[in-house]
């Protein structure tokens, strides 16, 4: 890679790089694993750049392979693992007094979105957060587009439920 | 931020369409609150300095290039090396299986450029000759059949190896090739203190014509351990370069583990061998455009 080329990688990747690891904290509930997942989409992106650089594709590669550097990571986990669940995630509370709207609450959204199966927190993250296309997340994750269509409403409302005391419109 | 507020109830309505529309608004509004909870708790957490994180991706995917492309120069630096080895192991004269067995030590193996038929078959019956006179000339031993073979550094040559029935002990060869000693390091294209790729280390002298009587160059060959290997005596015969060499065992880096390995022949011996008048018969039958020629 050039110096021109190794520039438009560093131009992307310092403009990315914040919004590749806050979607990496939301599949995996852990800042450094996201961190660790973000700089592994960054690396492989960065051999790739001067194939793709010229498209219009660098975003969505830099997710896919963020998503498959997750998805594989689950894979190779230890069956004993609670894959996706940090434990930390789940004793984490918001600090009440930052925001004196924010009630007590005993859960947060991540913390519930962390208890969904890991198939349906890619759903709820790539077609909620990320903003794609029920045929965009069925292409990523290789599911049928029915699936993914039935998948997200399902997901939403199973957050619903476990945000019981703490729900989704305030 | 009651439920009852902020989500609509799972009741369902008789007519299907009114439940199927009242479901849709449902997911809709979920889709919206979802996103909004999400945004706030996403912008609790601030915004997190990526700078190292970019820094190690570029630094990491910079090695992984420069490993994927080592990589392919090493695939092609091997093939190489496999295609050249193959070459050499085709070069005319290999077949003879007892050749294979020890390698000549005085004669670079190299890449050798296809000659016409007829200089090689002139090569060869060269090289049979230089062998036939060479073990005419060897004293009594257990002393193996000549194995020839020519490369443009040395040109051809031949070579005997000595069997004490443990295994070969000593090697002499002697090659054969145009040039004139009168120009003693033109003749000899090489410094004067080399190291091989088995490090062995030669050490080649051109004496003055009046002490020998005759134009004469002298090469020792120390290993790398010290002990020393091989001698040689370089004639000017006719319009050749004769060069005569006696070893205490192959000088292909497989050298004999022996304490103090004895010479193939004496000194006396080699020079005797060196000087023998029954060279020039052979020489005499070099071609002017022998070497390098392919």
């Amino acid at each position: 890679m050039g110096p021109q080329g190794r520039g438009g990688f560093t131009e992307f990747a310092r403009t990315s790089a914040h919004r590749l690891c806050q979607t990496a904290y939301l599949l995996c509930g852990d800042w450094h694993l996201a961190e660790d997942l973000t700089q592994i989409a960054l690396e492989k992106l960065y051999v790739a750049w001067r194939r793709i650089e010229h498209t219009d594709q660098p975003h969505a590669y830099a997710r896919r392979v963020l998503l498959n550097a997750y998805l594989d990571g689950r894979r190779r986990r230890s069956s004993t693992e609670l894959p996706g669940i940090d434990a930390s995630a789940l004793e984490r509370r918001p600090d009440p007094s930052a925001d004196p709207d924010l009630p007590d609450v005993r859960m947060t959204l991540i913390d519930a979105l962390m208890r969904l199966s890991p198939r349906d927190r890619a759903v709820v993250v790539l077609r909620y957060w990320e903003d794609h296309s029920v045929e965009a997340v069925a292409e990523m994750l290789g599911m049928s587009g029915s699936a993914v269509k039935s998948a997200g409403p399902r997901a939403l409302a199973r957050l619903r439920g476990t945000l019981e005391v703490n729900p989704l419109v305030g | 931020m009651a439920r009852d507020k902020a989500i609509p109830g799972p009741d369902v309505g008789p007519d299907g369409d009114v439940e199927t529309d009242a479901e849709s608004d449902r997911d809709v509004e979920l889709e919206q609150a979802f996103r909004r909870r999400l945004d706030d708790e996403m912008a609790h957490h601030g915004s997190r300095p990526m700078a190292d994180v970019v820094a190690r991706a570029a630094s990491r995917g910079r090695r992984r290039v420069l490993v994927r492309a080592g990589s392919i120069v090493a695939s092609v630096v091997a093939v190489v090396a496999v295609g050249g080895a193959a070459t050499l192991a085709l070069q005319p004269g290999d077949t003879d299986p007892e050749r294979a067995a020890i390698p000549v030590p005085t004669v670079a193996r190299r890449t050798v450029p296809a000659a016409d038929g007829g200089t090689e078959v002139a090569r060869a019956a060269l090289a049979r000759d230089l062998g036939t006179v060479l073990s005419g000339l060897l004293p009594a031993g257990n002393w193996s059949a000549a194995r020839t073979g020519y490369a443009p550094e040395t040109g051809i040559s031949a070579e005997v190896t000595r069997d004490d029935g443990l295994g070969p002990v000593g090697v002499v060869s002697v090659s054969l090739r145009p040039g004139d000693l009168a120009d003693c390091r033109g003749a000899l294209r090489t410094a004067g203190e080399r190291t091989d790729e088995f490090g062995l280390k030669h050490n080649i002298k051109c004496l003055a014509p009046e002490r020998e009587g005759q134009a004469v160059a002298t090469e020792g060959v120390q290993g790398p351990d010290g002990i020393f290997r091989a001698q040689a005596l370089y004639m000017s015969v006719g319009s050749g370069l004769l060069r005569v060499l006696w070893a205490n065992g192959p000088l292909d880096g497989k050298f004999p583990q022996t304490g103090k390995p004895r010479p193939a022949l004496t000194d006396q011996q080699g020079a005797e061998i060196a000087r023998s008048p029954r060279w020039e018969p052979v020489a005499r039958r070099l071609p002017a455009t022998f070497v390098g020629t392919g």
